[in-house]
């Protein structure tokens, strides 16, 4: 079977509107949205109303109110498009759980709401509470941000038996009996694939944005694609999906959701799955964190039952687990458990009891960084010693234990220079907190539209405060550069760094911790080369293992 | 741009004969609407059977209420509809409401004349309401603003107002997002005006003046509370509550005793009998812990 394609993207519809006057990543949102809609309304014609935004306004494109226009959201209608679907209807008796989908999918408009390029440039808006607790709050948490993350790990505390317990695994058939969360309704395996029908590959990722996991997952994609089959990726949260042009996603099926979809999607019959099983030869699911994906994997195996199902998890969260705690719980349900680092492949086999043969640990080498070539990058004497950050300004990069290490070297006239190189939801709050140091000067801020070389070829150490990591490809990039990393001991970091430069994850011990590493390291030349090389030997050590890309593309190869 | 959409909301109860002239006149609009919803407030005469087998010329869809909500859940409901509709603006009207055949056009056409002077945030426009007998509606008669010729004088025929009754007022879909819908708790009386003030907090609707609907409304008198009788207290009841309710928790407890006072002041005028005046007075009592949420498109039923 040929797929349809619109402006050369696999299309489940047709469109007469050339979709003129929007940017490459628009019309891939818009067509991946419109996938959406012409999988859950076959050989049917829509009118799809689209409505413009402002700053605050996410994509809306699959989820519930794009049926129903019955969100604030949609205020402003700027075009209208009439779409046919060339979806096949399956013949089927309906079940009664399905009438509110039903009633839903009944309506001949769609409303959806593509964001514009140039809201993505700019940081979330998030209009600051301007209350006085509001105002209290934020003036607390830019004079005070260590103490704000010690409260907030206290808060946290709560979460950490789910790290060092076995999740309990999923009982997919008894959700749908007496007293289950999906009691009420029926399992409604899907149909066999139609004759001829291309072969595909489901890859669930988290959004199309920026970030190591993404990296990987968009490889995948790459990889799939590469060996035959017909990408099919959809996404499960909420985002401009700034990466959404990239292009290892050409040729690829998209559907990003936006949420919720819960009344358009019955339990147990799985309209948009049932669909794609139907319509694609379906010979594989990889799942890249990705939850909607998780939940209904145990029905993909129930109506697929031999088909292999992998996922690859990077971290374990210390806010109950996160993905590879998701992934444990539906293990039964995935043939192969793919983890980026020994560290959690250890977690998965001793907490999670896994057995072994499931689990395939293989790094990310090879993405960003080629594992040859490295050579330490001596300083000159006319260089300052560089202290660079590189990573999203997001709480779990921990920018504020960076400002204030810098705070701290920046106090006794040390004469070192200061990078902070990212953007991302929380710089505003790092905004403040430079402001009410002082230390808008004594920091070079740059965004993520300068190249992480550039940063990595002025730096002399980079800094990892993270409050949670797997194994950032940054240490990696940053040691390809010739550069050591200072790192707190969080995820798989020790895997790479030695334990002389590894410091705690409270954010007060790692400020003195980093501090003081730094330090000797700036006064210290040859310690500086010394650090790096034991890193540089403990990553050719990791990477001597087969890197995740050989792993999947022989994996792959099976299906 | 686009060229701009309405959908047409007629609310209706017991008033047959009156909907089948409505209906005529909409189908009959130089501009015609998008879609035309009749939302049946639970009539008990023929409407049902009526709408049941009812064919326009325009997309046609019926709302059958399962009780009477009275104009302002109709109203609500009405605008939610045709909200989720996708339409550009949604024209609300009563089941006695004749609009002439370019009514709607006008409303356009001056509503986008007032954006352009005004900008982006004129929040209605409403239409000129004539009797049948071609003398204005002495009860449709919107509340100007202290600068209400500034359009006239540009050659618009627009008049700049903060507050207009639901005969043919033309809302564009921004405002219903942003503003939300009718109170349907206030049932009839002061949905209208409490909707139009809120919808004006920041900019004027405006009347426009080649804008022409008849209102058939039997009787062209206006309203106030020293017309109170047996017959129509009913209807006084919810405006007194309703407006009170606005008056204090809207505006302030010095508005709210103002009303009050104003009440004692007409009943006494129009020599309200006793008994309705006690029953009036706790009316406006109730006001005090009557006080419904703004409702929004979004919101979960």
């Amino acid at each position: 079977m040929t797929v349809h394609r619109v402006r050369e993207l696999p299309a489940l519809f047709e469109i007469e509107d050339s979709l003129t006057g929007l940017s490459e990543r628009e019309i891939r949102l818009l067509i991946g949205a419109l996938n959406f809609h012409a999988v859950m309304a076959p050989e049917r014609a829509l009118d799809v109303h689209l409505y413009d935004g402002d700053d605050t306004s996410i994509p809306r494109l699959t989820d519930d109110a794009t049926f129903d226009g019955l969100s604030r959201q949609f205020r402003r209608r700027v075009r209208t498009l009439r779409i046919r679907s060339l979806v096949t209807a399956e013949e089927r008796s309906a079940q009664p759980q399905e009438a509110g989908s039903a009633a839903l999918v009944a309506q001949n408009e769609r409303h959806l709401h593509i964001s514009s390029d140039t809201v993505v440039e700019k940081d979330p808006a998030r209009p600051p509470r301007t209350d006085v607790i509001g105002r209290v709050a934020r003036r607390v948490k830019a004079i005070a941000p260590l103490w704000y993350d010690e409260a907030r790990d206290v808060f946290l505390l709560r979460h950490r038996r789910a790290l060092r317990s076995a999740a309990p695994r999923q009982a997919y058939e008894s959700q749908f009996e007496r007293g289950g969360v999906d009691e009420g309704h029926v399992i409604v395996p899907a149909g066999e694939a139609e004759m001829g029908a291309t072969r595909a590959v489901i890859i669930g990722m988290h959004w199309f944005e920026m970030g190591g996991a993404e990296r990987w997952a968009f490889e995948t994609v790459r990889i799939v694609r590469e060996a035959g089959f017909l990408p099919i990726v959809l996404t499960d949260r909420d985002s401009h999906h700034g990466w959404i042009g990239r292009s290892e996603l050409d040729g690829a099926l998209l559907l990003p959701f936006s949420v919720p979809t819960d009344e358009s999607q019955t339990p147990g019959v799985e309209q948009l799955l049932r669909t794609l099983l139907r319509m694609f030869d379906v010979r594989g699911v990889v799942v890249h964190h990705n939850q909607w994906l998780y939940d209904r994997l145990a029905w993909i195996r129930r109506s697929r039952p031999g088909l292999p199902v992998i996922d690859s998890t990077h971290i374990v969260e210390y806010r109950a687990g996160g993905y590879p705690r998701s992934s444990a719980i539906v293990s039964d349900s995935i043939t192969k458990h793919h983890v980026i680092s020994p560290q959690l492949a250890k977690w998965m086999i001793d907490i999670q009891g896994i057995p072994t043969n499931k689990i395939v640990m293989a790094p990310l080498g090879g993405l960003t960084i080629k594992p040859k070539d490295a050579m330490f990058r001596p300083r000159r004497a006319s260089e300052p010693f560089t202290v660079a950050f590189v990573g999203r300004l997001a709480r779990q990069k921990a920018p504020e234990v960076f400002v204030t290490l810098v705070k701290e070297l920046h106090r006794d006239g040390s004469g070192m220079r200061f990078i902070m190189h990212g953007d991302g939801e929380q710089s505003g709050w790092i905004d403040d907190i430079i402001q009410a140091d002082g230390l808008v000067d004594a920091i070079v801020r740059r965004t993520s539209a300068v190249s992480v070389e550039e940063t990595l070829s002025e730096a002399h150490v980079l800094v990892i405060p993270s409050h949670n990591e797997g194994l950032t490809l940054t240490t990696l990039e940053a040691i390809q550069h010739g550069v050591p990393v200072v790192s707190t001991d969080v995820g798989a970091q020790s895997d790479i760094i030695p334990a002389s430069a590894l410091v705690s994850r409270n954010v007060h011990r790692a400020v003195r911790g980093m501090s003081a590493v730094v330090r000797a390291l700036a006064e210290d030349e040859k310690a500086r080369e010394d650090l790096w090389r034991r890193e540089r030997k403990a990553e050719k050590k990791l990477l001597a293992n087969e890197t995740a890309t050989q792993w999947f593309t022989e994996e792959i190869g099976t299906w | 741009m686009v060229s701009a959409t309405a959908a047409a909301v007629v609310v209706t109860f017991n008033r047959l004969e009156k909907l089948k002239s409505v209906v005529a006149s909409i189908e009959n609009q130089t501009h015609p609407v998008s879609t035309l919803f009749v939302i049946n407030n639970a009539s008990t005469d023929a409407t049902g059977e009526y709408l049941a087998s009812l064919e326009t010329s325009v997309p046609l869809v019926v709302v059958t209420m399962e009780e009477n909500l009275g104009g302002a859940g109709g109203f609500a409901e009405g605008m939610r509809r045709g909200y989720a509709s996708g339409a550009d603006h949604v024209w609300i009207m009563d089941d006695d409401c004749y609009p002439e055949a370019g009514a709607l056009e006008a409303l356009l056409r001056g509503f986008d004349e007032a954006v352009s002077e005004l900008g982006g945030e004129v929040p209605f426009a409403c239409s000129t309401v004539k009797f049948t007998d071609g003398s204005i509606c002495e009860m449709n008669n919107p509340v100007p603003t202290w600068d209400w010729g500034r359009l006239l004088v540009k050659g618009q025929q627009n008049v700049m107002v903060t507050a207009c009754s639901f005969v043919s007022v033309l809302i564009p879909r921004w405002a219903i997002a942003e503003y939300g819908l009718p109170y349907a708790e206030y049932f009839i009386w002061f949905d209208d005006r409490e909707y139009t003030l809120r919808v004006t907090a920041r900019c004027p609707g405006v009347q426009v003046l080649d804008s022409v609907v008849v209102h058939d409304m039997g009787d062209n008198r206006g309203v106030n509370f020293s017309m109170v009788d047996r017959k129509n207290f009913w209807k006084f009841s919810y405006g007194v509550r309703n407006e009170a309710s606005w008056q204090l928790h809207h505006r302030g407890l010095l508005y709210f005793l103002e009303f009050g006072a104003r009440l004692v002041v007409s009943f006494h005028r129009g020599r309200v009998p006793f008994d309705l005046r006690v029953k009036l007075l706790g009316r406006w009592l109730r006001g005090i812990t009557f006080n419904p949420r703004i409702p929004h498109v979004d919101d979960v039923s």
